[in-house]
This record gives C-alpha cells, sequence and structure tokens, in this order.
C-alpha cells in the first residue's frame, strides 16, 4: 500500500461541500493528483462511512484505519468525534483526499470529512452529516465508540436512521452481558430494514468454518450429536466472540441455555439441554494475549467412543485443528487475523441481513438472560 | 448406498462457501497449465482462506518427479504466476499437501499406486475420500486415462458420498463426432452430474457479472430484444502469434480454438433468456437454447457470412514479427486460419433479425475481448435530422479483458449556447472502482467443482450443439479446399474481408 493524505484542511461547517468540491477542480487535489510525478486522480466512491468516536483519544489512530478502509472499499469518509472535555469551544471541520494506486493505473481517492463537537453540541452532528452524505449510495454507520451502541440514546438513534448498516465491534465493551442484552433488544425492535454486523462475530467465521468441516459427520460420525463439553480460553476483551461462538453452537444444534454463572474476570459458564443430555461450556478469560479466541476443545462421546478436537491459532495466518492428542494429525485452515479496518471494509461490502448473525444474537441474549437471572 | 445426514453447522450457507474436503489428482501435473494456472490458483484459494483444511493434491504425469520435485515445481509457479507473491510460511503448509505419483496414462499399474497413494494420503489430511480427477491431458489419451481410472476402482458411483468427480479441460474434441466419442467415454464412467467440461472465459469476473447486469437490473432487460438492439459485436483479440503451441494450433485454427467454444459460451450468455432459477441446469438449458437457435451457416453461406485470414509478417509495438507461415514449427503452406469473423443469427422471438457478428484473432494490436450491444438509432426527427451526420448510437459494452468493466456511450449536450451534441462514454472500471483483486478465473472454478456447483461449467449437449453448429463451417472449408487465406499484417486489427463483411450491412467493426 503506497497512501497518499492530503493534510486535513480546515473549513467552515457552511462550506465542507464546496471545499470536497475544491479538492477535485484543476489541479486535481494537490498533494493528492497534482503534485509532481504523482498519477492522475480518479474520485470513487461506494458507499458513504459515518463513523463515531467518543473521544479524540478513540479518533486519534482513525487515519490510518480509514486509509485502509477506503482502499478496499472507497467511500465518502465522515468522521464525528465528540469532545467532552471542551465544552466551550466550538464545532470544527476539516476536509481532506485518501488516495491509493489502482489496480488500472492512476490513483483512486476518497474524500475525508472530520467533524469535531464539543461537550453536548454532539447532538447537533446528525443534522451537520445528513446533507453530506451522497444521495443514492449506502450509508453505512461504524460505531467505533467502546460502549454498545444503544447507550448512546439518542445520538445513536438520529445516526442509526441515516444509515442502511450499522456496524460495531463488541470486543472490548466493559459490561458485554448487558452490553448483549441492549443490543440485541435494539436489533430484535427494528422495524425499518437494516443491517447489523459486530465485528467481533465477523472474527469468529474462521472458528466456525473449521469447526463446521473438523465436525462434519462425513468426518468425524456422530460427534455433533454427542458434545459433551466446550471449553474455550480468549484474550482479554474477546469474551464477545467466545459467547457468539458458543451461541452459534447452540443454535445450530438445537441446545437450550438453561444455566449461566460468572466469575467475574476470569470464566463464564454456561449449563444447556441438549436431545441427548446435558452439557457445559466455559469461558476462560487469559491474564494477557490478543483480544481473540486463543483455544477452543470440543469433546464428544459418540457411538464410536469418546472424541476431541482442539483448534488454535498457530502464528498470525493459520488455523489450527488436532484431533486427539496427536498433533501428527493436525490439519490447517488459512485465515488471516485480521485489522479491524479490513473487518469494517469487508462488512461494507455485505448489504443483506446475516440471519445467522441474528439467530446467534437471539441466542446469545438468552444465555445473558440466564446470567442475570 | 450409504449417505451422510447433512451437517447443521453448514446448513443454509452459500454452497460457494462451502467447498468440500477433497483431493484433487491432476493428470498432466507436471504441465504448463498445473505450473502456471491450477497449483498458483489453488495456492491463492489457500491464502484466501477459501479451500478447505482438508485437502490433498496429487500430480500424476510421466515425467521423473517425485513428491518434492512437484513441491518445487509448485513453489517455482507460484512464484512466477500467482497473483499473490510467495509467502515462505505458508507455502510450507500448502506445499505439506502435496503430492506426485509417476506413470503413464495407460498404465495400469501407475493407476493402482495411485489408488494406493491417496488411500495412505488421504486420512493424514483428513479428507473423507472425495475426489476430483483433473484431466490436464491431450484429448487422445483423455478415453484412456478415463477407463484405467475405472479399472483401478478409483471412481465412486455418483450421489452417494464419497464423490467423484472429474474436470475435462478443452479442446473437447476436434470436431463433432471426436467430442462425441469423448463424451461417450467419459459417459461410460462418469455420470454427467460428476463432469465438469471447463471453459476458464466461464470463470472470468466480468462473464459472471453479464448475469448480473441482465438480470440484477431492470433497466436492461426491456431493451434487450430485436425491438431496440441493433446488433451486436464479440470480439476476441489475442495479441500474441501462435508462440509455442503451433503443433495444436495447425490443427486447430481460430474457429475451433476460439470461436466453437469461449465466443459461443458468451454469446450464450448474452443471449440467454432469463432462467428461472439459478441452479446449474436450469442455467444451462437456456444456455443450450441459444445454441439450439443458431441458425446453421453451412455450403454457400459460409462465404457471405465467414471471413478466415491468416495473419502475415508485420510490426507488432514497433518491433517486426513473421507471419503465421513462417512461425516455428508452422507448415510454410499452411491453410490454418489465425482469425475468423462472422455474421450470425439467433432464429427466435427476441432475436430475430438482430445480427451478431463475432470476431477473433491473432496478433492484433492489442489484448482485448468485449461484447458491445449497440442500439438502435434514433428516430431522424428533433436532434438527428442531419442525414450525413446522424447521432451516434447508444452502445452498452462489457469489457471481458482487460480494463473489466462495463460502459455506455450516450448522447449529450456539449455546453454552450448552441445545441452541440457529443457523444460520451459513462464508465465503470473493476479496477477502479473497487478495491479487491477479482481471483484469476481458474480459482473461481475450481472452487465450484469442489462445491458441486456446474453453472459455469458446459454440458455434454451444448458441447455437442456448439460442434454441430460448426461443423456447418468446418466441413465447408474442407470441402471447398484452399491453398491460401486472406492475410492482414501483424498488428493490425485484421484483412480486408471482414471489414467487406460488416460493411455490407451499413455497419463497422467497433475500434477498441
Amino acid at each position: 500500500m503506497s497512501e497518499s493524505i492530503t493534510s486535513p484542511k480546515p473549513v467552515d461547517i457552511d462550506a465542507i461541500e464546496r471545499e470536497l468540491a475544491e479538492l477535485w477542480s484543476e489541479p486535481l487535489g494537490g498533494a493528492a493528483a497534482g503534485a509532481e510525478g504523482m498519477e492522475p486522480a480518479t474520485r470513487a466512491c461506494m458507499s458513504n462511512l459515518l463513523i463515531w468516536c467518543k473521544t479524540q483519544e478513540q479518533a486519534r489512530g482513525l487515519p490510518i484505519e480509514i486509509g485502509a478502509i477506503v482502499e478496499k472499499h472507497p467511500s465518502r469518509v465522515l468522521l464525528l468525534v465528540g469532545e467532552p472535555e471542551y465544552e466551550n469551544a466550538g464545532l470544527s471541520a476539516s476536509v481532506s483526499a485518501v488516495c491509493h494506486p489502482a489496480s488500472a493505473g492512476g490513483q483512486i481517492c476518497s474524500e475525508h470529512v472530520t467533524l469535531s463537537a464539543p461537550g453536548s453540541s454532539v447532538q447537533r452532528l446528525p443534522s451537520i452529516a445528513r446533507p453530506l452524505l451522497i444521495g443514492d449510495l449506502p450509508t453505512t454507520l461504524w460505531w467505533a465508540a467502546s460502549e454498545p451502541p444503544p447507550a448512546a440514546g439518542g445520538l445513536f438513534d438520529d445516526l442509526a436512521l441515516m444509515a442502511d448498516h450499522v456496524i460495531y465491534d463488541s470486543a472490548g465493551w466493559l459490561d458485554p452481558v448487558h452490553g448483549v442484552l441492549s443490543v440485541a433488544a435494539w436489533e430484535m425492535g427494528l422495524e425499518t430494514r437494516r443491517v447489523v454486523s459486530d465485528l467481533a462475530w465477523r472474527r469468529g467465521k474462521p472458528w466456525r468454518r473449521l469447526i463446521g468441516e473438523t465436525l462434519d459427520p462425513k468426518i468425524a460420525p456422530a460427534a455433533l450429536e454427542s458434545i459433551e463439553e466446550v471449553e474455550i480460553e480468549h484474550g482479554p476483551h474477546a469474551l464477545p466472540q467466545a459467547w457468539f461462538l458458543i451461541g452459534w453452537l447452540a443454535g445450530r444444534l438445537g441446545w437450550q441455555p438453561t444455566a449461566g454463572k460468572v466469575a467475574p474476570g476470569v470464566e463464564v459458564t454456561f449449563g444447556f439441554e441438549s436431545a441427548r443430555s446435558p452439557l457445559r461450556a466455559s469461558v476462560r478469560r487469559l491474564a494477557s494475549g490478543e483480544a481473540e479466541l486463543s483455544r477452543v476443545v470440543i469433546r464428544w462421546n459418540g457411538k464410536a467412543g469418546k472424541g476431541q478436537a482442539t483448534f488454535a491459532w498457530d502464528g498470525q495466518d493459520r488455523l489450527v485443528v488436532l484431533a486427539g492428542s496427536s498433533s501428527a494429525s493436525a490439519r490447517v485452515l488459512s485465515a488471516r487475523r485480521e485489522s479491524r479496518a479490513s473487518l469494517v471494509a469487508r462488512q461494507m461490502g455485505k448489504l443483506f441481513h446475516d440471519s445467522l448473525f441474528r439467530d446467534t444474537l437471539s441466542l446469545s441474549r438468552r444465555m445473558a438472560e440466564a446470567l442475570v437471572r | 448406498m450409504p449417505t451422510a445426514s447433512p451437517n447443521p453447522l453448514t446448513v443454509g450457507l452459500s454452497k460457494a462457501l462451502l467447498p468440500e474436503p477433497c483431493s484433487l489428482v491432476i493428470f498432466g501435473g507436471a504441465g504448463d497449465l498445473s505450473r502456471r494456472k491450477l497449483l498458483p490458483g489453488l495456492y491463492n484459494l489457500m491464502r484466501d482462506g477459501v479451500l478447505p483444511a482438508n485437502f490433498a493434491v496429487v500430480g500424476f504425469a510421466r515425467t521423473d518427479l517425485d513428491d518434492e520435485r512437484f513441491r518445487a515445481l509448485a513453489r517455482e509457479g507460484i512464484e512466477k504466476y500467482s497473483r499473490r507473491s510467495l509467502d515462505p510460511d505458508a507455502f510450507e503448509h500448502f506445499a505439506r499437501n502435496l503430492f506426485f505419483v509417476r506413470g503413464g496414462f495407460a498404465d495400469p499399474a501407475a493407476y493402482a499406486a495411485l489408488a494406493k497413494r491417496l488411500d495412505e494420503i488421504e486420512p493424514g489430511c483428513g479428507v473423507p475420500g472425495n475426489r476430483i480427477f483433473y484431466l490436464s491431458i491431450p484429448p487422445s489419451v483423455m478415453g484412456v486415462c478415463v477407463d484405467q481410472l475405472q479399472t483401478a476402482g478409483l471412481v465412486r458411483p455418483p450421489d452417494a458420498p464419497p464423490f467423484s468427480r472429474i474436470i475435462v479441460e478443452k479442446p473437447i474434441g476436434h470436431d463433432l463426432e471426436s467430442a462425441r466419442q469423448l463424451n461417450a467415454t467419459v459417459a461410460r464412467v462418469f455420470d454427467e452430474n460428476q463432469v465438469f467440461r471447463i471453459d476458464h472465459y466461464l470463470g472470468k469476473e466480468t462473464v459472471q457479472s453479464l448475469l448480473v447486469m441482465r438480470f440484477a437490473n431492470s433497466i436492461f432487460e426491456p431493451l434487450w430484444n430485436q425491438k431496440y438492439v441493433d446488433h451486436v459485436q464479440i470480439t476476441v483479440a489475442e495479441e500474441e502469434g501462435v508462440g509455442t503451441r503451433a503443433n495444436y494450433y495447425e490443427e486447430a485454427g481460430a474457429l475451433r480454438d476460439m470461436v466453437q467454444n469461449h465466443i459461443l459460451q458468451v454469446l450464450c450468455l448474452t443471449a440467454m433468456e432469463p432462467p428461472w432459477s439459478l441452479s446449474p441446469d436450469v442455467v444451462r438449458d437456456n444456455r443450450r437454447a441459444v445454441l439450439q437457435g443458431l441458425r446453421p451457416i453451412a455450403g454457400k453461406d459460409v462465404e457471405q457470412h465467414v471471413v478466415r485470414a491468416q495473419y502475415a509478417s508485420g510490426f507488432h509495438h514497433g518491433v517486426e514479427v513473421p507471419g503465421y507461415r513462417n512461425e516455428p514449427n508452422v507448415k510454410p503452406d499452411s491453410t490454418t486460419e489465425t482469425y475468423v469473423a462472422l455474421k450470425c443469427f439467433i432464429d427466435n422471438w427476441r432475436w430475430a433479425g438482430v445480427p451478431f457478428y463475432l470476431r477473433t484473432g491473432k496478433r492484433m494490436p492489442k489484448r482485448a475481448s468485449e461484447i458491445a450491444v449497440q442500439f438502435k438509432e434514433v428516430p431522424p426527427i428533433l436532434f438527428n435530422t442531419d442525414l450525413h451526420s446522424p447521432l451516434e448510437p447508444n452502445v452498452l459494452t462489457v469489457r471481458i479483458q482487460p480494463d473489466e468493466g462495463l460502459s455506455l456511450k450516450i448522447a449529450t449536450k456539449l455546453p454552450g449556447p448552441k445545441v452541440r451534441i457529443y457523444p460520451v462514454k459513462m464508465d465503470f472500471r473493476y479496477g477502479t472502482t473497487f478495491g479487491e483483486q477479482s481471483p484469476e478465473a481458474y480459482e473461481r472454478l475450481l472452487l465450484d467443482v469442489m462445491a458441486g456447483d456446474a453453472t459455469l461449467f458446459m454440458r455434454r449437449d451444448a458441447v455437442e450443439a456448439s460442434w454441430t453448429w460448426a461443423m456447418g463451417i468446418l466441413e465447408a472449408w474442407q470441402e471447398r479446399g484452399t491453398r491460401w487465406l486472406p492475410q492482414y499484417p501483424a498488428g493490425s486489427w485484421g484483412p480486408l474481408e471482414a471489414e467487406k463483411l460488416i460493411g455490407a450491412d451499413g455497419r463497422k467493426w467497433r475500434a477498441l
């Protein structure tokens, strides 16, 4: 990636659209394309991307992530940043262009607008963002704050109303139990057509794929209907991902949640009833490591006897599965641990409801209810 | 017959995302296609995380290789031809699942060794006995290979797991008779739903997007008929000369090499009726219906409707290049055509009277493949009253390669106080719209075979229907005999005769 970003140009709120047009006037975009030796630039836009950050601190690393997102999914980006610590300052705005070399030659450039709002003026942001959205294009709201979106109340509702697609990341929520409950309640209550994506669910995709393939009845006959125990270990902040993996298994295999217990900061256990027998799922938090699942062990007791499969990362871009206790039978699925930006870019291309996620969220809500009962 | 219960963890997911664990046996595993396309394609699929974890590749050929040297060959192919660069660590894992069996295609002992090797490899690779046999070998040995597979007990019955599938690489026959023979040979051993006849053109992103463009947009389909379309041009232009393929090409020529398969398949997708579902056989039924509707070109009609030619020496990108007859391994008096242009009609309600102009050639000025649908002119009133300079018609162009994308030519008003009309092109390019690279055609098609989706593969009846149509032209050429073909200079867009063919209808070939 050889990205180029023009310096953000401070502009009046009322002049944003005019300044964006100015970016593309001759010579095109100054540093975006007019600089000597630069390739000609093409403005590309597949979507509007609204991003919400609650603080400047959260927004600090975002320009790099935005560059990575628009490289894969060129968009007009509106970054909305709250500034609770500067109550007296006014709203401020800046515009810039983010450009990447195109495979067909030249450069593809996306527009980037940053709107910063101190204190209570954040409530004005939706009305400023609304006219800046390019009509007839899908709009994605990426909730880059570390709280569950419904917790933001009216601001979230206003921004979500503008969006066809809402993306958030439950990894890192301080209270995942109530976070899952609130998001599930919001998602289930949606009346209008809106796509909802949780990056923590998306991170579980390679795990789901490898588990599905490994326990396929053609490969491990009768394993799926005789699972007795699931054990998951994860790094800090990845509890929701572990939760969703169990919710997915429970939903697909017809397990009913019966009990839940939390040992704060250490372990969460769930009890399920399956058609065959009760079973147990435990989620253990490791003291350190990446915010990811670290290891999943599934044990079953079928007609052919007891079996076990252990799934774990092997390096940065491989998931391995060990059947039984022998490392000789290790099999590998190539699966990159994708950055948050890459996950957002991929999700932006998916403008359809993920019914599997919806089902899993519904079951995860019942698991959460078992914990707070 | 034993059947495994469905996997609840994958029920409801797209089949395209679910390639099944399997072994892929590449007959001709040491050959050019394997090295350039198949092994790099499999590596890319692995890197993209879409190849199953439970997977094995077995190369089979007479070449003196073993597992290690086959892995080295794969590595070299990936380094040179893969769209993703070679990552040593990733390759090491990929290579663990590569194996090689040396043997002749007619040698029963070699097939017994192959069966034994697969039985040894598969448990360790987690493959439940699913096998795909890729015939990347000359048509002359395909029959014996298929028979030997059966004799060695390597082919399982259809419709029960584990599966056996076979991929047949083109050319599928040299003419109708040989295509029928080959199909019959394959059919002795494999059920039609186990057979995947590959035409890599159908795996190209734009070719697939043609169906999306037609049937996922409401504005095109109402115009897609004889009422609004003036004519259609399909062009497949190659820059290269015959290169190292002279031995094959001398026997084939452009009609067999390009028109009978690639171009007719593209024509089918362009002209087919909307399928009532996207299931493979429904789509393939509709493609075949186009071939059945193609008006035969035979006898004297061939002279009127078809032009064939050979490239003469000329300049290609400023470099002097030899004519076809002076290429290595080409007979000095060869009458093999390197260029074909033809006009055909589809005799159905939708396309009655609409000419389809097809052209392909080697040593053209540039590599370019496209489908261009030219709409009828606006009436000669209002802005189109000047008979000497009529308005340019609307043209919808689907570019297959390079610069994959779509463009629509429309008339617009130039800025200013006068009404001056100028044609402009609204252009959509995959490369400048989407940030992500398209997979190679072979990658998509290999994945489809693993998932058991035959939509983009040619069915037996379609292959035979396309040969039936092509035979009218081939037989007329044979009957007529010739010692000389029209020539076109290398680096040009074809012979004068081709201009006359389309010019006689008051039209012209598109400048690409």
